[in-house]
């Protein structure tokens, strides 16, 4: 297994990069979006609440499957063609987006009212009140659930190989079938993918700590 | 009122290491053992899968049901195709009934391997790597593999390394695969299918396809695609029904059955109906298989 490892590691490496690199830039773009949603909801706005709503039950109560095919098969049957690796990032950073706002907003909603009862008549607006007072506690409390979905979404992306994109789970199954070998490949990707995810979560645990500090 | 939280410490985190190496060490060991062991089950003298067959009555045949005119599902979601006249054909003639089990070319093999079927029947093609894995049966039909481009493509391609520099689409598991590698400086794109390959190449989302001649102009007639077949000849490829090695019996009785349909012209009249009325390609197959 060694020896296809070594073989197989050049093609490997570099699907690492693409799918750390679909990974960070989902999560990104998945937070913003989460963050905006969850303000939205937690705001008095009713129209743009509805379709804030409306995102987020559409991207949670449909597989990422189906989204990623949806917007890389199906979208150009509309006239809109997008190449594989944005679609990717476009489906993930959705997908991570509906589920990031529900994370921010059990956070916004788990400090305590009184919290910003004291910001207003201490004479915050809300936006200083949000930056100084809120959106710290939020974070604590929303720090598990923000990190465990970004630790899911590095395993997420291994369903954007089903569009051609060349990241780990799709290098496994090329050289798989070439080399008829699918047992070693499998594994060894599972192994990296592993890792990976043990980094991440080493950093999670890391982060939760500093945050927890008395202040 | 300060709040202090111990967070749960990652240092135990060696445990699910040590077990991940246990299991992947265990799988190195019985990974050399599955590929020397599956060539060699032909302990009872290679008659097994054949008497099996004979006894359940049924036949499991693999296809892909996406590859028209080889095997695809028209309106009424029938299985049709060459591929399943010809293996309708085979259940006749040795009295078994057919079942067809969709697969596609990555699963063919492990398919196999596993136990999921008894044979392929979907225009496979014969090679050196294959073999390794498989047994073939004598070859039924004889295709043309070809390079394919977007209409709009008023490049000079007659040949693989033409396509240097190109983004190349092709099946998965396919024997294009290693066609598309031996290209230098190509980017390679494997898709589940030849309808989503060529629609990608329609789009301009890869700019070429290597494959069947026939399954490509067929799925871009059907499907309205904008693509086009090259003058390209890379390789005439042999497909035969493929199963598991070590089988001579099964091997054997497959084997008289095409040469049969050969000589009564059934494989003629099969291709004309499904390829058109020059593709009766009996004597290149009689020539093959040196009758």
């Amino acid at each position: 297994m060694w020896e296809l490892f070594q073989r197989a590691a050049p093609t490997l490496v570099e699907a690492l990069g693409v799918t750390v690199f679909l990974g960070v830039t989902a999560f990104t773009i998945g937070s913003t979006i989460g963050l905006a949603v969850a303000l939205i909801r937690t705001s008095k706005l009713r129209l743009i609440k509805y379709v804030a709503v409306s995102y987020v039950s559409i991207f949670l109560g449909t597989p990422m499957l189906v989204q990623i095919l949806l917007i890389y098969f199906g979208l150009p049957q509309l006239g809109i063609a997008i190449d594989p690796i944005p679609s990717g990032i476009l489906a993930l950073s959705l997908n991570v987006g509906a589920y990031q706002s529900e994370n921010f907003r059990a956070g916004l909603l788990g400090v305590d009212v009184g919290q910003r009862e004291a910001a207003y008549s201490v004479g915050m607006s809300y936006w200083q009140a949000m930056r100084r007072i809120i959106f710290p506690q939020a974070l604590r409390i929303a720090l598990p659930p923000i990190g465990t979905r970004f630790i899911a979404l590095m395993k997420d992306t291994s369903l954007v190989s089903v569009i051609t994109v060349t990241e780990l789970t799709r290098v496994a199954e090329r050289v798989g079938s070439a080399t008829f070998r699918y047992l070693e490949m499998y594994l060894i990707v599972a192994a990296i993918y592993w890792i990976l995810n043990f980094v991440l979560a080493l950093g999670q645990a890391t982060l939760e700590r500093r945050l927890a500090r008395p202040y | 009122m300060t709040s202090h939280s111990r967070p749960h410490r990652r240092s135990a985190g060696w445990i699910p290491a040590l077990f991940v190496l246990a299991v992947i060490s265990s799988a190195c060991q019985s990974g050399q053992g599955a590929s020397a062991s599956a060539g060699s089950s032909a302990d009872g003298g290679g008659d097994e899968l054949l008497s099996r067959v004979r006894a359940a009555g049924v036949l499991r045949v693999a296809n892909p049901q996406t590859s028209p005119p080889y095997s695809f599902r028209d309106e009424a979601n029938e299985v049709m195709g060459f591929d399943v006249d010809f293996a309708n054909e085979v259940g006749e003639r040795i009295d078994i009934d057919i079942e067809f089990i969709q697969g596609t070319f990555d699963t063919f093999i492990p398919g196999l391997d596993t136990d999921r079927w008894d044979v392929v029947i979907a225009g496979q093609a014969i090679t050196d790597e294959r073999k390794e894995q498989v047994d073939f049966s004598h070859p039924y039909r004889v295709s043309m593999v070809t390079i394919f481009l977007n209409c709009e493509d008023t490049a000079e391609v007659h040949d693989l390394p033409d396509l240097e520099g190109r983004s190349i689409a092709v099946l998965a598991g396919s024997s294009d695969v290693a066609r598309a590698e031996s290209v230098p400086d190509a980017e390679l794109k494997t898709y589940e299918n030849a309808t989503l390959a060529l629609t990608d190449l329609d789009l301009g989302r890869v700019d070429s396809y290597i494959g069947s001649r026939f399954v490509g102009t067929y799925v871009a007639e059907k499907s309205g695609l904008n693509v086009c077949a090259t003058d390209a000849a890379l390789t005439l490829e042999q497909n035969a029904m493929s199963f598991s090695k070590g089988q001579a019996a099964f091997k054997a009785e497959m084997d008289r059955l095409v040469v049969e349909m050969i000589d009564d012209g059934t494989i003629a009249e099969l291709s004309t109906r499904w390829f058109g009325p020059d593709e009766d390609v009996s004597d290149d197959l009689r020539e093959i298989i040196g009758e």
